[in-house]
């Protein structure tokens, strides 16, 4: 998104830490005296600085702001302390190097979100019912708002790798039930099956087979979508 | 055990401050500049962050290669990507250790509960926005970091639909969401700055800037490593691949091979089971707390030094409540209180010269009153001038410590001298003492010379007590140590516990030295034998407070 040609991205920055440097260039570095003042309004602000400078010579003399010694030696022997800080920082962002997963694997996601079956079935309303309702709300079929928990398993050659429910998202259990999950698996060809049973009934809804081959490296994801089922990206 | 724990890590801490000391002279020290440090880095961070992101393109498929012609700009871009990076590892570094210094000097006791607190939630924010950052390279690095915490936080179920989902292939990652990823890192290092604010918001004069000398040398440093060993990224992120070996941060990214080791659910339960810790950390190991100071209306002036050397703003200065002719009185804030005494120390009415019993003054600690002091002062120097003989004789000194130095009794016993006895007076800290003390110790206590020693060198405890000490020994603060008091008997030891041997030898150096400079003082007094000053100190100081002012 742009404003005046310029991305929006730039701006909002600009908004956010624009005031600070015009702030510190005021009160800080005194920007803001450079602008015309009354000649009352300049002779407040010499002895302002006068009695500040005064102030500041007094505080400067408190052991508070005693100024280090520092010597030729001093500053070699810091030299050699900051390498072994330097040397931290610089190793450990970016090393050890971690082994996420060994050579020749690939990844498998299962992310699914899939709908339940309603607990009541949805029936249609008789014309009496509709009539007995305001105008606005004469929806033909009536459906319950509560949904089954969704089981998926996931058979990774053979053997069932992944067997879980999980109950409808949202306070009246009228959202979708969400999978997610990992597999880290070695390259090569690989049977997967995965079924869904969105109801109480033992028979899957929905059955999705498919053997695929993997790359060292390669990571796939298994989604849902309502009309086309299973798909592997 | 977390006692035996603190001892050692303080102990570790004293020697390591020692080594930096040789080559820093205390103030630039970065081992007691920590916290400022961190805010200094902070700016860096920012101010590197700001010029990147002018350079950095906010779209999926520009993001990688806008950092990827920053990195190969090495004089400019890249110098600052590299500062962007490792002064945020950086700070890192420097806030854990800061976090672990505070904790081995249990500088989270009391009134002081507040800043640690406070810094629990700064680790939670300086992991937040260094790990935000990592999302925007978009390369292999930032793929693995950016599903990782999004598994993390899918695990809560508060977002309804996974928002790890966005990463599962090359067309499910939009625009519009990398965007708000940018935002993310945009505000969330604000909103750590906010909490560094409320962090530092109870202290007094807080030091959030670093010496100038510490502000060049760090900057120095890291310049130099960005151009030794520039910033670079992994390959570009593909979300059809996963990568198996990365380079990793491990200031930032630490936890996330454990989370891939034990899970999400284990992981949210480790990272607040560590936060609870930390925060129960002031309650488990809590002492009685020492009962805060009081002020004593009837000798309180409204002079405000209290008020100006208190560390903690625990004192406020508020209309007079009493009646007395007086502008202002001292009133303390309890729940801010840490009884350091420095108030004490600062009182003018806080004089051992004075005859009537009850020896109260402006403000006092109930802990260790100012009749006490005085009471406990004499009784050793009584001792320690017998033991010595009489003046002339022997040597006698007596030793002002505070509790977070040497020890006293230890250090009275490694000072070994034939014909030098040494009286030990401790108090909370050095601040406490007021400088009246070193007067009267000399002039009424027949002490040969006095030594005040506390904390190392800008390392006070109670953060500004030994500045005091040292400006009103040099008149520089209000109350002022008499111009009358010899300043070669007299000498200020800064150290560690640790700096025992040191001390002591310190301290034998010095009360060897004492008998020729007392025989000097004789000869210099001569010329002034009739003059007040020369005769009797009762001569000269009328037991009334004002004579002090």
């Amino acid at each position: 998104m742009e404003i005046a040609g310029i991305n929006v991205f730039y701006i909002v920055p600009i908004m956010v830490f624009g005031p600070m440097v015009f702030f510190v260039l005021f009160k800080a570095f005194g920007i803001g005296s450079l602008f015309s003042l009354s000649d009352e309004q300049k002779e407040l602000q010499r002895k302002h600085r006068q009695l500040k400078s005064a102030l500041d010579a007094e505080t400067a003399k408190s052991a508070r702001y005693k100024k280090p010694k520092l010597s030729a030696a001093k500053i070699i022997g810091q030299g050699f302390l900051y390498i072994p800080f330097l040397l931290a920082i610089g190793y450990f962002s970016s090393y050890p190097s971690y082994e996420f997963a060994p050579e020749n694997t690939a990844q498998i996601k299962l992310s699914l979100t899939l709908w339940g079956e309603r607990k009541i079935p949805c029936r249609t309303r008789t014309a009496e019912e509709l009539k007995e309702l305001p105008s606005n709300m004469r929806k033909a079929k009536s459906c319950s708002r509560e949904r089954h928990p969704v089981t998926v398993t996931f058979d990774l050659d053979g053997k069932t790798v992944f067997d879980e429910s999980a109950s409808p998202a949202g306070l009246r259990d009228d959202g979708p039930s969400s999978f997610y999950r990992t597999f880290m698996v070695p390259a090569g060809n690989h049977e997967l099956v995965v079924n869904i049973y969105n109801s109480d009934d033992a028979i899957p809804t929905e059955k999705f087979s498919q053997v695929i081959a993997l790359t060292s490296g390669q990571a796939i994801a298994l989604t849902h979508t309502a009309g086309e089922g299973i798909v592997i990206h | 055990m977390i006692k035996l724990v603190q001892r050692h890590l303080r102990n570790f801490f004293h020697r390591i401050e020692a080594l930096f000391d040789k080559a820093f002279d205390g103030a630039l020290n970065p081992i007691r500049q920590l916290g400022s440090l961190a805010f200094f880095l902070y700016w860096i961070v920012a101010g590197s962050g700001i010029y990147i992101y002018i350079f950095f393109d906010t779209s999926v498929s520009g993001a990688y290669e806008s950092v990827e012609w920053m990195t190969g700009q090495w004089y400019l871009a890249g110098i600052m990507r590299s500062l962007h990076r490792y002064a945020s590892d950086a700070m890192v570094a420097v806030a854990m250790v800061h976090l672990l210094r505070e904790f081995s000097y249990g500088r989270y006791r009391g009134a002081r509960w507040f800043a640690w607190f406070t810094g629990i939630p700064i680790i939670w924010f300086l992991f937040f926005s260094g790990v935000s950052g990592y999302w925007l390279v978009w390369d292999q690095l930032a793929q693995y970091v950016a599903i990782g915490s999004m598994e993390w936080l899918d695990w809560l179920g508060i977002f309804g639909k996974q928002v790890a989902n966005n990463f599962l292939s090359p067309v499910t990652i939009t625009d519009r969401f990398f965007t708000l990823l940018v935002f993310i890192h945009i505000f969330v290092p604000l909103f750590l700055l906010f909490i560094m604010w409320f962090h530092v918001m109870r202290l007094k004069s807080p030091r959030i800037n670093p010496p100038k000398g510490l502000i060049i040398s760090v900057s120095v440093s890291l310049i130099v490593l960005s151009l030794i060993y520039p910033a670079t990224s992994h390959d570009k992120a593909d979300l059809s691949t996963v990568a198996l070996s990365l380079n990793f941060d491990w200031f930032y990214l630490i936890a996330y091979p454990l989370f891939d080791a034990i899970g999400p659910g284990p992981m949210w339960a480790v990272g607040i089971g560590a936060t609870l810790l930390v925060s129960i950390v002031p309650l488990i190991s809590m002492r009685k707390r020492e009962p805060a100071a009081f002020v004593s209306l009837e000798k309180c002036n409204g002079c405000t030094r209290c008020a100006a050397d208190c560390p903690y703003d625990a004192i406020e200065m508020k209309p007079r409540s009493d009646g007395l002719k007086f502008d202002t009185e001292a009133v303390v804030d309890a729940s801010s209180c840490v009884s350091c005494g420095i108030c004490v120390g600062a009182c003018p009415v806080s004089t051992p010269f004075r005859q009537d019993e009850e020896m109260v003054t402006g403000i006092d600690m109930p802990s260790q009153p100012l009749k006490d002091m005085r009471d406990v002062t004499v009784e050793v120097m009584q001792a320690a001038r017998k033991e010595a003989g009489a003046v002339g004789e022997g040597t006698a000194i007596i030793v002002f410590g505070c509790a977070n130095g040497v020890n006293l009794e230890k250090l009275k016993s490694s000072v070994n001298l034939s014909n030098c006895s040494v009286a030990v007076m401790g108090v909370a800290c050095t601040g406490m003492l007021p400088p009246s003390f070193i007067d009267f110790a000399i002039s009424r206590g027949e002490m040969d010379g006095v030594i005040v020693t506390g904390c190392r060198e800008n390392g006070c405890y109670h953060r500004f007590g030994q500045f005091w000490v040292e400006d009103r020994i040099n008149q520089l603060r209000d109350p002022n140590l008499r111009k009358r008091v010899p300043r070669e008997r007299l000498r200020t030891i800064w150290a560690a516990p640790t700096d025992l041997a040191k001390v002591a030898s310190e301290v034998s150096d010095f009360a060897e030295g004492l008998p020729a400079l007392q025989l000097e003082l004789q000869t210099k007094q001569k010329p002034e034998a009739n003059s007040p000053d020369a005769n009797s100190p009762d001569a000269i100081l009328p037991d009334t407070i004002l004579d002090e002012g």
